[in-house]
């Protein structure tokens, strides 16, 4: 995937980036998949990677690389 | 004690035309083998009970097999709608389906109190949506605070039926991972089976190992991969792109019961 210089964030993009933020400085968080989980990878990532991440299947403290389909992929176990 | 049997016997022999059935397995450890073995031998007019019905239980409703689907959350996790669910509520095909939906909180208490051989459980729960009046749930007064909360009745399936990753050969069952309510389900029921990867001499403890004795469960059956395109953590990867696929070829009808002919009626059981 090539990304041009002056390419423009796409919504969904700034939304997540927001988000990630706005983790910084909280301990835990639920979380949802699609662009909730990406904003927690990337808040774990860049802001606090002692984040702990608490999914409806019941994992608590998941440290997914991967952005996960389910709240029940292996990623999060 | 647990009987150690083959799954096609299992099944034959533990679910009944018109049970209440409950197929647990909380997007893990889904028990997909055991499910198409009740569709290869037409089980029919079941109350399918589940906490996310996920594909199986469209498979199950898009074949016919379901008269009453009592569930939370019907959807493919991640994906999007289910196709043959959404068809059977909407229009009635193959057969109508009659519904009682819950939320996975409620459900899961249900459960516990089935399996507690308790009446009902007491939870947070349901207020301010309209499933407080759908779902047959009841307002209720804690005694010692006066805080207003909500009664679920207790769900006691007649068969509950899970997939494990391990037993050992007296019929006890370890599953580990992410564990869903397949202890409360195999303990509410009143018969049940166990599908497992793999049968070993001594159950080895797991962090967060889930234990089920032999004496609770009525069968296990050795079914290798049991759970895929589910997963069974340590042993098979679940197959993301199987339940996208899903989601494009189910919206037909004529693709989807040439798919389920076959992948489905034409396996053969594992032996």
């Amino acid at each position: 995937m090539s990304v041009a210089s002056d390419t423009k964030a796409t919504a969904g993009e700034v939304q997540t980036v927001v988000a990630a933020r706005r983790l910084r400085d909280k301990q835990t968080v639920f979380i949802g998949v699609g662009r909730p989980s990406t904003a927690a990878i990337l808040a774990r990532m860049v802001h606090n990677p002692e984040l702990v991440l608490v999914y409806e299947s019941g994992t608590i403290g998941a440290k997914p690389v991967h952005v996960p389909l389910s709240i029940g992929d292996g990623e999060l176990a | 004690m647990a009987e150690i049997a083959d799954l096609r016997d299992a099944v034959a022999g533990l679910v009944h035309d018109g049970d209440s059935v409950a197929l647990e397995g909380f997007t893990h450890l889904i028990p997909f083998a055991a499910g198409h073995e009740l569709l290869r031998q037409r089980k029919g007019e079941l109350e399918l009970i589940r906490m996310t019905p996920d594909l199986l239980y469209d498979q199950m409703i898009g074949m016919g097999a379901a008269r009453k689907l009592v569930f939370s959350y019907g959807g493919n996790p991640g994906v999007g709608s289910l196709h043959r669910f959404r068809d059977a509520v909407e229009r009635g095909w193959p057969r109508p389906i009659e519904l009682a939906e819950h939320s996975h909180a409620g459900m899961a208490n249900r459960y516990v109190a089935g399996a507690a051989r308790l009446p009902f459980a007491v939870m947070r729960g349901y207020v301010g949506t309209d499933l407080m009046a759908r779902a047959g749930v009841a307002p209720i007064i804690c005694p010692f605070t006066g805080e207003p909360l909500v009664a679920v009745p207790a769900l006691n399936p007649d068969v509950a039926i899970i997939h494990a990753q391990e037993a050992d050969r007296a019929g006890n069952v370890q599953l580990w991972g992410i564990p869903g309510v397949q202890k409360e389900a195999v303990l509410a029921a009143a018969r049940s089976l166990v599908t497992v990867e793999r049968i070993v001499d001594e159950l080895e403890p797991r962090p967060g190992g889930v234990v089920l004795p032999s004496w609770v469960i009525d069968v296990v059956a050795r079914a290798p991969g049991g759970s895929r395109p589910s997963y069974s953590l340590g042993v098979t990867d679940r197959d993301n792109d199987f339940y996208k696929f899903w989601d494009g070829m189910s919206r037909d009808r004529d693709a989807f019961l040439a798919w389920m002919t076959e992948h489905v009626l034409a396996e053969v059981a594992h032996r």
